[in-house]
């Protein structure tokens, strides 16, 4: 069941174009030019109930325009959203009631108060029963243990108890539908992985169906089943990591360290360097396992080493992005 | 009827929590509390000083200015407590702060209008309250069930026609996306229209701040109705239709704050 | 000298591209305007002069004070401020420049851009009014212009003053707030202090705000003999100097904090 539809989805802001230098100001007190910009350009997709999906691209892609789209904070030029069947433009209050979004970058809690009283708010405002609150909160703090400073004032909290506090607050009403926005920037490694833990338990425990944006990789490969790549308000890529990776970089690197040296080619891999008893070969996985390589080469000089290199998620980005790129100059 | 008992209570919740974060700073606030009382009884004495002068301004002599001065405070003082908000919608449209309204199951003019309470402006009530007294001792108003009806009208109308011009003046910035901020000089306007008599204007000015920019009924025509018993021009007290005037003032500005809503633009990218 | 001069320069392109905030500004002002001169004009109702001065005079002052307060508007205040609690102060101080030197030329900046913006509007509209307001003499006027900028440079400190304050507080809130409320009743911006009882007005003399707004337009409508001017030029410019000193005793004080706690 699909739980969220996008079809066809523009988002156009209008740029005021300024002349420059003083006399560029005085001139533009009189008359202004505008120019439109397309920040989502035809975007369509659908995300299964449950399922965990990573919405990556470079800064000024376009993600944070979709998922405020998503949200209901922003309008679309045009085109159409359904979350859970309801236009978040037509019918806002019935989707955010059941929508929790974290934006990394700005937190809900009120900065002055104990966080608990944020919480006490949010439970008038989403209208929780009492016994449905106590037991959310006690299954978040389970997750999340807040415990130990739910009686803290929001200001007093470090980068990642906030994080945790902010996710609790946009978990509490049980919502269906999580969003996402860089949860994890600015974290330490040890708040990094706890936060991503806690995402994965929330997905796993309420079957939340999660929307990601980010920019630590870390995160996609932790987290996501899938990876919607955009760059220039379009989408690039829509996949499985694990395809995208063959798609992108079907190639991986085979280290070998022989006991002298030594150049032993192979009809299935490429050598691509020699460097005294250090060979790599870079070889395709449809065509060859690593298994079979090493034996293959073994037969003709003794193996003192091996190592073997995956593709890196990030110089895989890196290069969907590039593509995008030369794609629309 | 659940809807409505559903809305004031979240209502009292953010009033509860809005005055817990004042009192988290409670010297702003006894700050607040001298600055605001020798501001306004200071305010009142120069005033004073200048009529004393001249004898009468317009045909009021000090005792209906103190009076009227008193009275515009108190709406003065009421409107920062409720709208307060409202000078800072600047800043919440470029930063993208309504996100957070827009993201909760609930009207948006009310979040806007209860999620912040302000106790600060009730030390603008103190001064305010200490000229009004002064101000009805000496026209001799006499405390009467009519005459209490009379002025809470008139403060319920002024409080919402003030409000409700901040309203317009900052929902402006969903349409030119800049922070100005006209607080300042409105209330200088508002100064020069509720604490003064508006006879000492033109006929047309006048009636630009009775018809058009109903500034007038802040507190000049209710005072003056109830000062001087018995001359007026329809068969109800003004102050009434002060009220009037402040109701349909504050439907017009959340008619306005709803259309800039759909303009808003949240922040960065 | 040339960074302060590029930073003014930017401050009046950066004001110049806010259109709306500006014709904004000018209908407000215009109406405030307005309103006082049609106060004076009802206060006066005939009669001929009150403490000295007529009624045309009254609306001479009304005019330029009005004007004087688009021109007098300081965001140093608010700019250090800002910087103390967002933390960027210390960054600030590290930069080659002064960085009060940069503040000063920013609110410069802003006061030319008002200067064509507000303040050459609000004249027109003023004269068409209530006719051009006039100053005593040609000798008066630069005798006020002078006056204008000492005042200009004493306003411009108390606000630097001010802003130093939230090296403690961090917040201005309350002090902000009587800092307004000085400047506009005790400053002579609306009410000259010559309407107010003697005991008070002696008082306010002693103070340094109404060297800003009364004493630049007092000599503005000839309110002043030249040996008064004199006088109180004299005790103008010393209170400048003495806000000057006590500035720069607590701007260097407060920077040696900062730059010890590192920020």
């Amino acid at each position: 069941m699909n739980i969220i539809e996008v079809s066809h989805l523009i988002k156009e802001y209008k740029k005021i174009k300024k002349e420059s230098g003083l006399r560029g100001a005085v001139k533009n007190l009189f008359v202004q030019k505008s120019e439109t910009v397309r920040a989502v350009d035809d975007i369509s997709f659908a995300i299964e109930k449950g399922n965990i999906v990573g919405y990556i691209g470079p800064n000024g892609a376009g993600k944070s325009t979709t998922v405020k789209m998503l949200s209901g904070i922003l309008q679309p030029t045009s085109g159409e959203i359904l979350v859970n069947g309801i236009s978040p433009q037509r019918d806002r209050k019935r989707v955010v009631q059941n929508l929790g979004v974290v934006f990394g970058q700005r937190s809900q809690l009120n900065w002055d108060l104990r966080l608990g009283e944020t919480f006490e708010l949010l439970k008038r405002i989403y209208q929780i029963e009492d016994k449905t609150y106590k037991d959310n909160l006690g299954m978040l703090n389970e997750i999340f243990q807040i415990d130990c400073f739910i009686d803290t004032p929001v200001r007093q909290l470090s980068l990642g108890q906030r994080m945790r506090g902010d996710l609790v607050a946009a978990m509490l009403h049980s919502p269906d539908v999580l969003f996402l926005d860089e949860p994890t920037i600015g974290l330490d490694v040890e708040a990094k992985y706890s936060v991503r833990k806690f995402i994965k338990e929330i997905n796993q425990r309420s079957q939340t169906t999660i929307i990601l944006t980010t920019h630590d990789l870390g995160d996609i490969q932790e987290l996501c089943q899938r990876v919607i790549i955009i760059n220039e308000g379009k989408i690039i890529e829509d996949g499985s990591l694990d395809e995208l990776i063959d798609k992108i970089a079907p190639y991986r690197h085979l280290i070998i360290d022989f006991y002298q040296s030594t150049t032993v080619p192979h009809p299935h891999a490429e050598l691509i360097s020699v460097n005294e008893a250090r060979s790599v070969y870079r070889f395709r996985k449809d065509q060859i396992t690593a298994a079979r390589l090493i034996e293959d080469i073994s037969h003709t000089a003794p193996i003192k080493e091996v190592g073997l290199e995956e593709a890196k998620i990030d110089d895989i980005i890196r290069t969907v992005y590039q593509q995008g790129n030369v794609a629309e100059p | 009827m659940k809807k409505l008992r559903y809305y004031i209570s979240v209502a009292a919740m953010f009033t509860k929590l809005s005055i817990q974060s004042e009192l988290e700073y409670p010297f702003m606030l006894i700050g607040h509390i001298l600055a605001n009382s020798i501001q306004w009884v200071v305010g009142f004495a120069t005033i004073k000083f200048v009529v004393d002068q001249f004898g009468s301004i317009g045909g009021w002599g000090y005792e209906s200015l103190a009076f009227l001065y008193g009275m515009s405070v108190l709406s003065h003082g009421l409107a920062v407590v409720f709208y307060i908000q409202t000078w800072y919608m600047g800043y919440d449209v470029i930063e993208g702060e309504f996100d957070r309204f827009l993201l909760r199951p609930m009207n948006l003019v009310f979040q806007f209008l209860f999620s912040d309470f302000n106790l600060i402006g009730f030390t603008d009530m103190i001064p305010g309250l200490i000229v009004f007294f002064y101000g009805c001792a000496k026209v001799q108003l006499v405390p009467s069930l009519t005459n209490i009806l009379l002025v809470i009208c008139t403060l319920a109308g002024g409080t919402m026609i003030r409000g409700a011009v901040w309203m317009f003046c900052g929902s402006m910035s969903f349409w030119t996306k800049s922070t100005a901020n006209f607080t300042d000089m409105v209330g200088e306007l508002f100064e020069r229209v509720s604490m003064y008599p508006i006879t000492i204007y033109p006929k047309w000015v006048q009636a630009f701040f009775t018809f058009l920019l109903p500034l007038a009924w802040i507190t000049f025509w209710p005072v003056k109705d109830m000062l001087e018993l018995g001359i007026t021009p329809i068969p109800v007290p003004l102050a009434v239709v002060t009220l009037i005037v402040g109701l349909l003032m504050f439907v017009g500005s959340c008619a306005v704050f709803k259309a800039g809503m759909g303009k808003y633009e949240s922040a960065g990218s | 000298m040339k960074p302060y001069i590029f930073i003014s320069k930017l401050r009046i392109q950066t004001a110049l591209a806010y259109r709306f905030n500006v014709i904004s500004t000018i209908l407000i002002q215009c109406l405030v305007m307005y309103a006082m001169s049609c106060f004076w004009i009802a206060a006066y109702n005939g009669t001929e002069t009150v403490s000295g001065v007529n009624q045309r005079d009254m609306i001479t002052y009304t005019t330029i004070s009005v004007i004087m307060g688009n021109l007098l508007t300081m965001g140093v205040q608010d700019r250090i401020a800002r910087s103390v609690r967002s933390g960027s102060v210390a960054l600030d101080l590290l930069k080659p420049v002064s960085i009060y030197g940069i503040y000063l030329a920013e609110d410069l900046g802003d006061c030319a851009a008002a200067f064509f913006q507000k303040a050459i509007p609000l004249l027109l509209v003023g004269t068409v009014i209530f006719g051009f307001p006039a100053p005593a003499s040609f000798v008066h006027f630069l005798l006020f212009l002078f006056s204008f900028a000492i005042g200009y440079l004493i306003n411009w400190i108390l606000a630097a003053l001010l802003g130093l304050c939230a090296f403690k507080t961090l917040r201005l809130g309350p002090l902000a707030n009587a800092k307004g409320f000085i400047m506009k009743l005790l400053s002579g911006s609306i009410f000259p202090l010559w309407f107010f009882p003697a005991g008070f007005r002696r008082v306010l003399e002693l103070l340094p705000f109404m060297n800003i707004y009364q004493l630049p337009l007092g000599i503005y409508i000839g309110q002043y003999t030249m040996d008064e001017i004199l006088l109180r030029t004299g005790l103008q410019l010393f209170w400048c100097a003495v806000l000057w000193l006590l500035f720069d005793i607590l701007q260097k004080k407060m920077s040696a904090v900062i730059l010890i706690q590192g920020g």
